[in-house]
């Protein structure tokens, strides 16, 4: 996959992504800055991410989301959702 | 970034749930919960108009004023507790319950007890009182059974655990305590009515109820304030103070040993004043900063603990027996402080969880409304308003001996349960569409 390619289609999955709105806090997981990284290898997408607080109750309906809408892209055929707590999420990563 | 941290949510659909959410119980038992606690608020609250009038005039030991009181406490703060207990705390310790089918038990029998007691004592029928105190000793005991030895298999959540199960001993105490005066009418004994009394109602306030939610506050409070990085190390000081202020001061009532009164108030008030200043440090550092309705009835609440605390301690100090002054330190203690903080949560916690059986299978999706949308605003800040000026109120008329005065603000309380009860049946069953 040539740079340009993956690039274009690492800014798909980010723009995916910022319509999955964290619904308690009403604001989009990206700019809450849960989401820590997006690695792309040809159909296979891995989102790192981690939740506002461990074991938060809507984890589960943010995780499928972002599974959802990441799937619904023509290209993608495997999403691996990876939740992470290390580094523990802040208030101060909200962008 | 530490691999032992990391867990994987892959497609297709074999997806695994994130950890701790799959410990959260059904729907239903949460909800049965709710919901018949909200018809005790409203039950307990028309009853508060009728003898409102008799606490101004300092008789809180009346059977139909303890009757209406135990509406309050048993049918909606325990029922209340026991509810948000079973979501939470399984979630908290990523550890289910035992049973749900237990916990539907618990939750009929605890039903039960509390409609006999309320019935027993407001026709004063002490064989009632005593099949009342098995059937809530059983429910308290099923409860306890149901749910907290998970604390012994949690990976986290441990000072939560701590605290719950520390409120459910001091509950636990509160009922022996309070077989001895079912005894006493029965004829069984002789014991100190008044002391009995006291050290009954302090167990179950501030050692279940302010236990319980400092411990499932310290989880909730940064999470609604996005306050995560606020200093916590007090925390860990506010149970053992609570803890042992509240069991030395009953020991002592019951023993009538005046230094022992004194210095278990001391150390209740040290460990609330520790709580406040913790809770301060929650609202200060807070990201979020407009405070909702249930946010705006949580800090109400604070503060009617710390007007509560003050009372107490200006009681215990004068040591001469003023039952209106008595009367209103116990109406900012149950209503003021634990009846306003639990309905806070209840704005918080109930459009949480309808959201979660309504509206989490469709994340991303443009017309899903957000958690705050299934909240009616303006009956919110109304039902925010009714209850706390009508518990401030009727504690304000209550010290001054003002029967019509407590009337009115009792009304206002009636009138906020009404709104309460109103906004969670729309959020329960309503239709509303993503705000703007």
């Amino acid at each position: 996959m040539s740079p340009a390619l993956l690039a274009e289609r690492q800014n798909e999955v980010y723009r995916r992504l910022c319509e999955v709105i964290d619904p308690e806090i009403g604001v989009s997981i990206i700019k809450l800055g849960l989401v820590y990284d997006i690695a792309i290898d040809a159909g296979d997408v891995t989102v790192v991410m981690t939740l506002t607080t461990r074991g938060c109750p809507l984890g589960h309906a943010i995780t499928e989301g972002v599974r959802r809408m990441v799937e619904s892209l023509a290209w993608v055929t495997n999403v691996t959702v990876h939740l992470v707590w290390d580094p523990p999420w802040d208030p101060a990563m909200i962008r | 970034m530490a691999d032992r941290d990391r867990q994987a949510v892959s497609s297709p659909r074999r997806a695994t749930l994130v950890p701790g959410t799959e410990a959260a119980p059904s729907f239903v038992l949460v909800g049965e919960h709710f919901a018949a606690a909200l018809a005790w608020l409203l039950a307990g609250s028309i009853g508060l108009v009728v003898v409102a009038p008799l606490l101004a005039a300092g008789g809180y030991l009346v059977p139909h004023v303890i009757a209406v009181t135990h509406c309050f406490t048993l049918g909606w703060i325990t029922t209340s507790i026991f509810g948000a207990l079973y979501q939470i705390y399984p979630v908290a310790l990523g550890v289910p319950a035992k049973s749900e089918r237990v916990g539907h038990a618990t939750f009929a029998v605890l039903q039960l007890g509390t409609l006999t007691l309320v019935i027993g004592t407001w026709w004063w029928r002490p064989v009632l009182l005593a099949a009342a105190w098995v059937l809530l000793f059983a429910a308290v005991g099923g409860m306890s059974w149901n749910l907290l030895p998970a604390r012994r298999h949690a990976t986290r959540g441990r000072r939560l655990g701590a605290y719950v199960t520390a409120g459910h001993s001091a509950l636990g105490l509160a009922m022996f305590v309070v077989f001895a005066r079912i005894g006493m009418e029965l004829g069984w004994w002789r014991v100190d009515r008044l002391a009995v009394i006291a050290a009954h109602a302090h167990l179950a306030v501030v050692g279940f109820a302010t236990l319980t939610i400092v411990g499932v506050g310290g989880r909730l409070l940064p999470m609604f304030l996005l306050s995560h990085h606020a200093e916590e190390w007090t925390g860990r000081w506010i149970g053992p103070l609570l803890g042992a202020g509240v069991v030395v001061y009953a020991a002592a009532r019951l023993a009538d040993l005046r230094p022992g009164e004194l210095a278990g108030a001391a150390l209740m008030t040290l460990g609330v004043l520790v709580y406040l200043a913790l809770v301060a440090r929650y609202v200060h550092g807070r990201t979020r900063r407009a405070l909702d309705p249930g946010l705006s009835l949580v800090v109400v609440a604070f503060v009617s603990l710390f007007c509560a605390t003050a009372l107490g301690d200006a009681l215990a100090w004068r040591h001469a027996p003023s039952l209106r002054l008595d009367a209103a330190y116990a109406i900012l203690g149950i209503l003021g402080w634990v009846m306003l903080f639990a309905m806070g949560i209840y704005h918080k916690i109930v459009p949480f969880l309808t959201w979660l059986h309504r509206f989490s299978a469709r994340v991303g999706e443009p017309d899903v409304p957000r958690v705050a949308d299934l909240l009616h605003l303006p009956l919110a800040w109304t039902c925010g308003a009714l209850l706390a000026a009508g518990t401030l109120g009727l504690a304000g008329a209550v010290a001054m001996g003002r029967g019509a005065g407590a009337r009115w603000a009792a009304l206002g309380i009636a009138l906020g349960a009404a709104a309460a009860c109103a906004q969670f049946a729309r959020v329960a069953v309503g239709h509303p569409g993503r705000a703007a």
